[in-house]
């Protein structure tokens, strides 16, 4: 087999943006297929100790959301959307996402956080995940790409 | 020596002379029969003719000869296919008469026929009028009997449409092609091209499709048990730990130490517990190894190596 190689870019901190990317991830190397997942600007959510166990499901400007966008804006709908994603998950036997990223990490996926919005948000290394090989800047996350194909989720 | 064979050939003679007898004997009895049966014949037919006479001259034939004529439109109106439909549906059609001439149905009908004759002096009504309107217990009441009408015409449509889809399915894929099916139909006008060809050469299309239709592999065995061309035994009853060495030297895995054999032993036996093959987490819950070990043991690929070399067939699920 030729060396494949994917890098995953996850630029928001929803629920349903981040599985597609974990799930990607772990599916590629199940596949033998080497990866690396780039977690920038509010990506840095999925990645960070306090937010991981927290991720809400974007209701609003959801194209797809069953709910009325007037509904979905009312306080705690995002809230209530999020734990029956949850729920519906675990029913399904699906690792939260905690759990994914440790699964991602002993898979031998990479995962990196972006500096710059490490910055913005004024986050510290300690308050990311200890999956997390790196912090990088975007010209690092390039180098380390190199001969991959890159996904923007 | 020479006159006990003589004694047996005459003895065959013999026996062929006496079923050459009966023979003759069958046909003299029958050419018997037939000369006597013969007037008796010609009796009936006479009769018959006097009969056939008396019907023609009452109009059967002319009436049959139309009746042949309506059932040749009829067959070449429909196929035997709806023919056969017809009939498995004749009984929906009675109840659906029945069910339309009921008194109370009627009523219904002729009301609503009268309201229509009366309409010139119904008030036009805007938006707001017809939401006020909802407030009427009568109109509430309709309103609900629509929403049952609609639901059933919904549901029938639906599994209607699901029908259509299975027998497109269903059908040869020389017919299919005249029908995209909703998948293939993007509007691109090259999808449709195929379908112009197919009546000029309906041999090599068929030939074309068959080979489409064709495995591109042979189906390869393994010290004797059939694998799937993914490479996955095709019967996981077959499995012996001997196939599972010949599968990992295949896979690039010279030789399987403990540690990958407490993993198939685990593999095997959640698979026979469970019916399915574990996924790569189930896998490292089954076994008592962590992922990074299932990963270092199986370097390549490892859900699908240590589901071919534990004989299970490809695990499904994205985890």
């Amino acid at each position: 087999m030729t060396e494949r190689k994917v890098s995953l870019i996850v630029s928001k901190g929803g629920l349903d943006d981040a599985y597609p990317a974990l799930i990607l991830g772990n599916a590629a190397r199940q596949s033998g297929i080497e990866a690396s997942i780039f977690f920038t600007f509010y990506g840095l959510d999925v990645i960070t100790q306090s937010k991981v166990d927290h991720l809400h499901v974007n209701l609003v400007g959801n194209a797809t959301s069953p709910m009325p966008t007037m509904v979905a804006g009312l306080p705690g709908m995002e809230n209530l959307a999020a734990r029956m994603m949850s729920k519906r998950m675990e029913d399904l036997d699906l690792p939260g996402p905690r759990e994914m990223l440790e699964i991602l990490e002993e898979s031998g996926v990479d995962l990196y956080g972006c500096e710059l919005a490490m910055k913005m948000f004024d986050r510290a290394r300690d308050d990311l995940v200890p999956q997390v090989r790196d912090v990088i800047t975007a010209g690092d996350f390039f180098d380390i790409s190199e001969g991959a194909q890159i996904v923007f989720t | 020596m020479s006159e006990r064979s003589d004694g047996a050939i005459e003895q065959k003679l013999e026996a062929l002379s006496a079923q050459v007898s009966t023979l003759v004997d069958h046909q003299r009895r029958r050419d018997e029969l037939f000369f006597e049966f013969a007037p008796i014949l010609k009796e009936m037919m006479a009769a018959a003719t006097d009969e056939l006479d008396e019907l023609d001259r009452r109009g059967y034939f002319k009436f049959g000869r139309e009746m042949l004529n309506a059932l040749d439109n009829v067959v070449q109106g429909y196929s035997a296919g709806d023919v056969a439909a017809l009939a498995a549906s004749i009984v929906g059609i009675l109840d659906t008469v029945r069910a339309l001439t009921q008194p109370h149905v009627l009523k219904v009908v002729a009301q609503a026929g009268e309201l229509v004759e009366r309409g010139d002096s119904a008030r036009p009504v805007g938006l707001l009028g017809s939401v006020r309107a909802t407030r009427e217990e009568d109109v509430q009441r309709g309103i609900a009997v629509m929403l049952d009408v609609l639901r059933a015409l919904g549901k029938g449509a639906e599994q209607a449409d699901r029908r259509a889809r299975m027998h497109r399915h269903l059908a040869p894929r020389s017919q299919r092609r005249g029908h995209p099916s909703p998948r293939t139909s993007t509007g691109k006008p090259e999808i449709t091209k195929p379908t112009a060809k197919p009546t000029a050469k309906p041999a090599t299309t068929g030939a074309v499709s068959a080979a489409a239709h064709a495995p591109p592999k042979e189906a390869r065995t393994i010290a004797g048990a059939a694998l799937t061309q993914e490479g996955f035994l095709a019967d996981s009853q077959q499995w012996t730990p001997a196939i599972a060495v010949a599968i990992a030297h295949e896979l690039g895995i010279a030789k399987l130490d403990d540690r990958h054999w407490q993993l198939v032993d685990a593999i095997r036996a959640d698979y026979d517990e469970t019916g399915s093959s574990p996924n790569i987490r189930r896998m490292a819950k089954v076994s008592g190894l962590s992922t990074r070990d299932i990963y270092a043991l199986f370097p390549n690929a490892p859900g699908k190596c240590a589901a071919k070399i534990a004989g299970v067939p490809k695990p499904v699920g994205c985890i």
